[in-house]
């Protein structure tokens, strides 16, 4: 197997002309699973603020359809639905079409339907939610009938995504990032069908039907989010940097020890539980042992990185790429910690499980997207960024968000997990966990501030862009002190 | 944990193995082969087919893996077999068959002499009935567990009114759960979080005391000013006093108190609620474990 060539001295006229046409035959679809997505984004970050403030001010704005218990499912439906696998479509469907070289021929209106039938489902999930169909399973608490919606929509994705590949063109170099991508679109209908099948229609499940959620949450993580998101990450490091991926061993051994351990994760949530003890023993050992794996990829990220952290600062879509994998091996050892039997039984239904979803779905998923978007927008749209403070402003906004909604949880996690292990509270009330907790919420409620803050202005962006109002430029627009006009040495190699 | 060793025992009694489903199937086909057939041979094919499936999808996925180099739509077939593969060992074995056998767990007859008590466990009557579907509604399960851990690894089975026990000090700690406390329901609320307490046993907490489990539903605040529940209002019917007055209206203090001359009354809904919670009680006895807790067998 040989590393992508990813020089620019290869790219010639032709290929320039072909990257154009498929550019083009995407364009529908694909800005219209971005706009979508960034509208639900500000929703999930809308009901983000509302559900931290509503656990210290439980009386704040209360009405029937705003309480903690309906808004918080409410506000991770529109994370994972509306915004994460939305966008991760969308950068699916760019992503495969470029790496194996294949246009749409045709079908985009389709695809559009596609997506209309997708955002339904997920405006009736989360109506659903708020107005009296919460199911309480987790991540699936819409009312049973949206899940086939849900999973026509994305069917109509995949198999489109899986046939380009099928059909590739290219057949020299290394297809590492379309292989994340193609996992991902096959396992997540698997995972999906399975546990909606089984939540909704097996009954009688018990506990065993709590396990499969659990199961279904870390599936989607784990073999949706994490292929999606390291698959694009694998194609604008070297893209970007201009060298190509350090070792294609490790990648190939990342990837399949990913395949392997990925979907025998999730029941250790209930260590201690009414499982059957193998089950969560299984959990905890794959929550683990998910640190090899991320861990080849991030040392993979790193090698192809090294020497090129100019770039970092440069291209903003390498900058938020570069995070998005730094966020990565962080987000597996905070799943190791809560995983792990010695430290998951002291954060066990604690603020730290909401610390892991975040970090996994926003810090790392969240970050490689608004890379992705960052670079394939304007090839899309026709014009460049506007306004370099508008994307410092996203990406610092956001960095800090995430990092202080992370630390907050999983340093109030274990406060919480403190107190209710705390001997001397055997008599006591949940006292000392409400207000022990209390100012770590308020901060996060803080944090997602300052990511809605962010996520106006990246919305705003996104509009003008998808308006065909950007730069009209030949030079992308770029980050840092350099005068982007008289520098377009990166410019060129980005541009590619 | 002598309890759940013993509970584990009597489980795998239970009629739930793949050979018994094809016995059943079979109708009494077996009953007529001898007892070395049916106790050695039938095992042991049993076995040796499951290593050969597994032998074979073994090589199929280390094939695939080392065809997954070259490229075209043999490549393709290649990759999707490989992740077939390697999907298919946790979706069937940690997914699919834990989920078809629990189908056919069922209650537990109780034995009388060596129980001290008849009956089922757990008890038909301990199903969760329409207050499930509010509870799930309203998203309790964001901040209350009903799962008791271990004695070992946490604290929650010594909490004060974690059991039946609701004296200052309990002489021991409450049993954990076992998967047929939740036997009947459709799905378990384990929970999401504890922001609130565990409510597994809660219905002890609250026996004599519904009017406090309205109030708490009602306004959390007129118990613990601290409180961060919800106060689900809309639960509740506030009306003019008509007469003497509603026998279930809620006794609400200073400024939780409706305006003069009214009154605050459960609905329907916030009844079956309180039905539900006052119902969680999965401490039931589990069979051959009486020894361990003599007052419940003394019942």
């Amino acid at each position: 197997m040989q590393p992508v060539a990813t020089n620019s001295e290869s790219d010639s006229n032709a290929d320039n002309l072909r990257r154009a046409a498929i550019d083009r035959s995407l364009k529908g679809p694909v800005l219209f699973l971005f706009t979508n997505a960034a509208f639900w984004l500000m929703a999930s970050t809308v009901l983000g603020v509302l559900a931290a403030l509503k656990l210290v001010l439980p009386d704040f704005l209360n009405c029937e359809y705003l309480t903690y218990g309906r808004i918080q499912p409410a506000h991770i439906a529109a994370l994972v639905y509306g915004w994460g696998i939305q966008v991760g479509l969308g950068v699916s469907l760019w992503l495969v079409a470029r790496r194996c070289a294949v246009e749409l021929k045709s079908g985009q209106g389709t695809l559009i339907l596609f997506g209309v039938i997708w955002n339904i489902g997920v405006t009736l999930s989360i109506a659903g939610i708020l107005f009296g169909g919460n199911t309480s399973k987790e991540w699936l608490e819409f009312p049973a009938y949206v899940w086939p919606v849900l999973l026509m929509a994305f069917l109509g994705f995949a198999w489109r995504i899986a046939s380009m590949y099928a059909h590739a063109q290219r057949t020299e170099g290394f297809m590492l990032s379309a292989q994340y991508i193609v996992g991902a679109c096959f396992w997540f209908p698997w995972v999906f069908i399975t546990a909606n099948y089984a939540l909704n229609h097996m009954g009688n499940l018990g506990a065993i039907g709590t396990g499969i959620d659990a199961w279904y949450i870390h599936s989607v993580i784990l073999l949706f989010f994490v292929p999606v998101g390291v698959g694009s990450a694998y194609y604008f490091i070297p893209k970007i940097t201009g060298q190509s991926i350090h070792s294609a061993q490790l990648a190939n051994m990342g990837f399949w020890m990913l395949a392997i351990l990925g979907g025998w994760s999730g029941m250790q949530r209930f260590i201690g539980g009414p499982l059957p003890a193998w089950m969560p023993g299984v959990g905890s050992m794959v929550g683990v042992l998910m640190m090899i794996p991320v861990g080849l990829v991030a040392w993979n990220h790193h090698l192809t990185t090294l020497g090129a952290h100019r770039q970092v600062a440069v291209s903003p879509a390498l900058r938020f790429t570069f995070f998005g994998a730094i966020f990565y091996p962080v987000s597996s050892i905070l799943l190791a910690l809560i995983s792990s039997p010695v430290t998951g039984i002291g954060f066990q239904f604690t603020h730290a499980w909401y610390g892991f979803q975040i970090i996994a779905v926003y810090g790392f998923f969240s970050m490689c997207a608004f890379g992705a978007i960052y670079y394939i927008v304007p090839r899309l749209a026709g014009c460049e960024w506007l306004s370099v403070r508008l994307i410092n402003n996203h990406f610092w906004f956001s960095v800090y968000g995430v990092g202080a909604i992370v630390i907050m949880s999983v340093v109030s996690g274990m406060q919480q997990g403190a107190a209710m292990e705390n001997p001397e509270n055997w008599n006591g009330t949940w006292y000392d966990v409400v207000m022990g907790t209390r100012g770590y919420i308020v901060a996060r409620a803080m944090a997602w501030a300052l990511i809605l803050w962010s996520n106006v202005w990246f919305l705003i962006h996104l509009l003008l862009m998808v308006a065909g109002l950007g730069r009209r430029s030949s030079a992308p627009t770029l980050l840092g002190h350099d005068d982007h006009e008289t520098e377009p040495t990166i410019a060129e190699g980005a541009k590619a | 944990m002598n309890e759940t060793s013993i509970a584990d025992k009597t489980l795998t009694e239970q009629p739930i193995g793949l050979l018994d489903f094809f016995k059943n199937a079979l109708g009494d086909f077996f009953s007529h082969l001898p007892d070395v057939i049916q106790n050695v041979a039938l095992p042991l094919l049993k076995w040796v087919i499951l290593i050969a499936l597994g032998l074979f999808i073994l090589s199929r996925v280390v094939k695939a893996i080392t065809h997954v180099g070259t490229h075209g739509t043999q490549h393709f077939r290649g990759f999707v077999l490989a992740l077939t593969a390697t999907f298919a060992a946790p979706l069937f074995l940690l997914i699919i068959i834990p989920a078809l056998k629990h189908q056919h767990i069922h209650a537990i007859a109780y034995d009388k002499e060596r129980d001290g008590v008849e009956g089922f466990y757990p008890p038909a009557d301990a199903k969760a009935g329409l207050g499930q579907t509010v509870y799930a509604r309203e998203g309790c399960v964001q901040c209350h567990t009903q799962m008791i851990r271990p004695a070992q690894i946490a604290l929650d089975a010594w909490r004060h009114g974690a059991g039946e026990n609701q004296d200052a000090r309990a002489p021991g700690p409450v049993r954990s759960n076992t998967l047929r406390d939740y036997l009947g329901e459709p799905y378990a609320f384990l929970g999401v979080q504890r922001n609130g307490p565990d409510l597994t046993n809660a219905g002890y907490r609250f026996t004599d005391k519904r009017s406090d489990l309205h109030l708490h539903i009602y306004a959390p605040k007129v118990l613990n000013d601290w409180s961060n529940a919800p106060a689900y209002k809309h639960l509740y019917e506030v009306r003019q006093i008509q007469g003497a007055g509603s026998a279930k209206a809620l006794k609400l203090p200073g400024k939780f108190a409706p305006k003069a001359g009214f009154e605050v009354v459960p609905t329907a809904e916030a009844e079956q609620l309180a039905d539900y919670i006052l119902s969680l009680k999965k401490d039931f006895l589990i069979p051959g474990t009486a020894v361990a807790s003599t007052d419940k067998a003394k019942k």
